[in-house]
């Protein structure tokens, strides 16, 4: 367990990073994908219940702190996103391919609605043309890499997935 | 019951946590400190990671520029970029002498036309404030290289590459030479983190250059500026130079801030809607310039 959530932060550092640096330093004029919801969607995938839906805050607020702006958009876009993709998850298999993109894609706009309106709400962010385009775009190029990203934490990485799954995946 | 909480325990779990993103967001509104303590923790992590990164990148758009591409150009169009930005910034403050000149003037013009008995004086505070002395100051500073950006799409905030051990410290304003760029909001002990202006939770109390109308200048997020509270009344055109008005005690007065490229009166109301673009090229921006002023205030 101790390793499990000591490989969930390293990833989420090497998310934030990369972020930081190669998508956001080399092209600052350029919408990113977001790579930690990424780590949500596995996250719904792999440990559907209440400690997997505390991962997904947490993580949120983790890039919350990352903004030194506000604690509180990114966590409750997150919790939306799990919420969605935990829904999704348990009528269809999602896990690969284009389906995975799909949930990636639907859960990313769960996430910025959430994450929108609270801005909205609290500091009254403008909601424009520009506003939306960039919530498409994101959502769009993280829904491209998900299925990428997603093969690399594959079903034979145990260390990864809630010991009922592996034990699941073992018995299989 | 105790069943309905068992079968619902995700849902339940995740209205709780809704609640409480709702509630950490009220409390780091009031208290902007909670946020940017956690953002010296993850800055500690990511920024010897962005410093790594951006002198890689550096060497091999050098390496490009230089042998691969076209040689001796990219010194000598640095060269020429480094002077035009201190041209431009040097016809901000002429500008500023000329219509400080002209008012000036105008006042003498008065005193002798009415021979009233009085002395001049300069504004330096409005309504409370206290620290807006600009133009007798005296600004040091230090040099710094922008090394990261910001990691999500929905913020505007820099990482450069001086922090405590340079003399920083939060609070102070950034500027690329030529035009403001932000000012300082998390400081750890060798790199800062810098809120753009075009940050949504930007503010800066700024003055039209000719006439000399005031407002606030706020981020709108999209690359723009809006110019707020300038009264409907008052002449604002667009190209006008947009300039900080020092009154805020924080970004020295004269500085530019941008140029305003749209004016709305609209039909109702008390003020009119203006857009500025902001001078500094906040995408691009690679040098920057801390001004550490005297007696600047900053915790930690």
């Amino acid at each position: 367990m101790v390793k499990t959530i000591a490989l969930f932060l390293l990833a989420f550092f090497v998310g934030l990073t990369l972020e930081a640096t190669f998508i956001h330093g080399a092209f600052p004029a350029l919408v990113g994908p977001d790579l930690i919801l990424i780590l949500v969607l596995y996250l719904a995938f792999h440990w559907r219940n209440t400690p997997g839906a505390v991962g997904a805050f947490i993580l949120g607020v983790g890039e919350d702190f990352a903004s030194a702006r506000f604690i509180g958009p990114n966590a409750a876009g997150n919790v939306i996103a799990f919420l969605v993709v935990a829904a999704l998850a348990n009528r269809i298999y999602a896990e690969k391919g284009v389906a995975s993109a799909v949930v990636a894609f639907l859960a990313s706009v769960a996430k910025l609605g959430g994450l929108l309106l609270m801005l909205k709400i609290y500091i009254n962010l403008p909601l424009s043309e520009v506003t939306l385009s960039t919530a498409l775009i994101e959502s769009t190029l993280t829904a491209v890499i998900t299925p990428l990203i997603l093969r690399f934490f594959s079903p034979s990485n145990t260390l990864l997935r809630s010991p009922a799954a592996a034990d699941a995946y073992r018995r299989y | 019951m105790s069943d309905f909480f068992r079968r619902h325990s995700l849902l339940l779990t995740a209205f709780l946590l809704l609640a409480l993103s709702c509630q950490l967001m009220s409390i780091s509104i009031k208290n902007a400190a909670i946020p940017r303590w956690g953002a010296k923790i993850v800055n500690s992590v990511i920024s010897p990671i962005q410093e790594l990164h951006h002198e890689l990148f550096l060497s091999v758009r050098k390496v490009w520029s230089r042998y691969i591409a076209l040689q001796n150009v990219e010194v000598e169009r640095d060269k020429l970029s480094e002077r035009l930005k201190n041209l431009e910034a040097e016809n901000s403050r002429l500008i500023e002498f000329e219509n400080e000149n002209e008012r000036l003037r105008k006042l003498l013009a008065y005193k002798g036309a009415t021979g009233a008995a009085g002395v001049t004086a300069t504004v330096i505070g409005v309504s409370g404030g206290q620290k807006g002395r600009g133009e007798n100051r005296q600004f040091a500073g230090t040099k710094a290289v922008v090394i990261g950006h910001e990691p999500s799409n929905w913020a505007r905030t820099i990482t450069i590459d001086k922090g405590f051990a340079d003399g920083v410290k939060v609070g102070m304003p950034v500027v690329d030479g030529n035009a403001l760029v932000g000012q300082t909001i998390v400081v750890n002990t060798n790199s800062s983190r810098v809120l753009l202006v075009t940050d949504s939770t930007s503010a800066i109390d700024a003055v039209v250059q000719t006439s000399r109308a005031q407002g606030i200048v706020e981020g709108i997020w999209e690359e723009k500026l809006k110019l707020r509270y300038v009264s409907r009344e008052l002449t604002v055109n667009v190209g006008d130079r947009v300039i900080a008005s020092g009154l805020d005690g924080v970004y020295p007065k004269g500085t530019l801030i941008g140029v305003v490229t749209n004016v709305d009166k609209g039909t109702g109301g008390l003020f009119q809607a203006i857009e500025l673009q902001p001078s500094a090229d906040l995408n691009r921006v690679e040098n920057v310039f801390v001004i550490t002023m005297p007696g600047q205030a900053g915790d930690d």
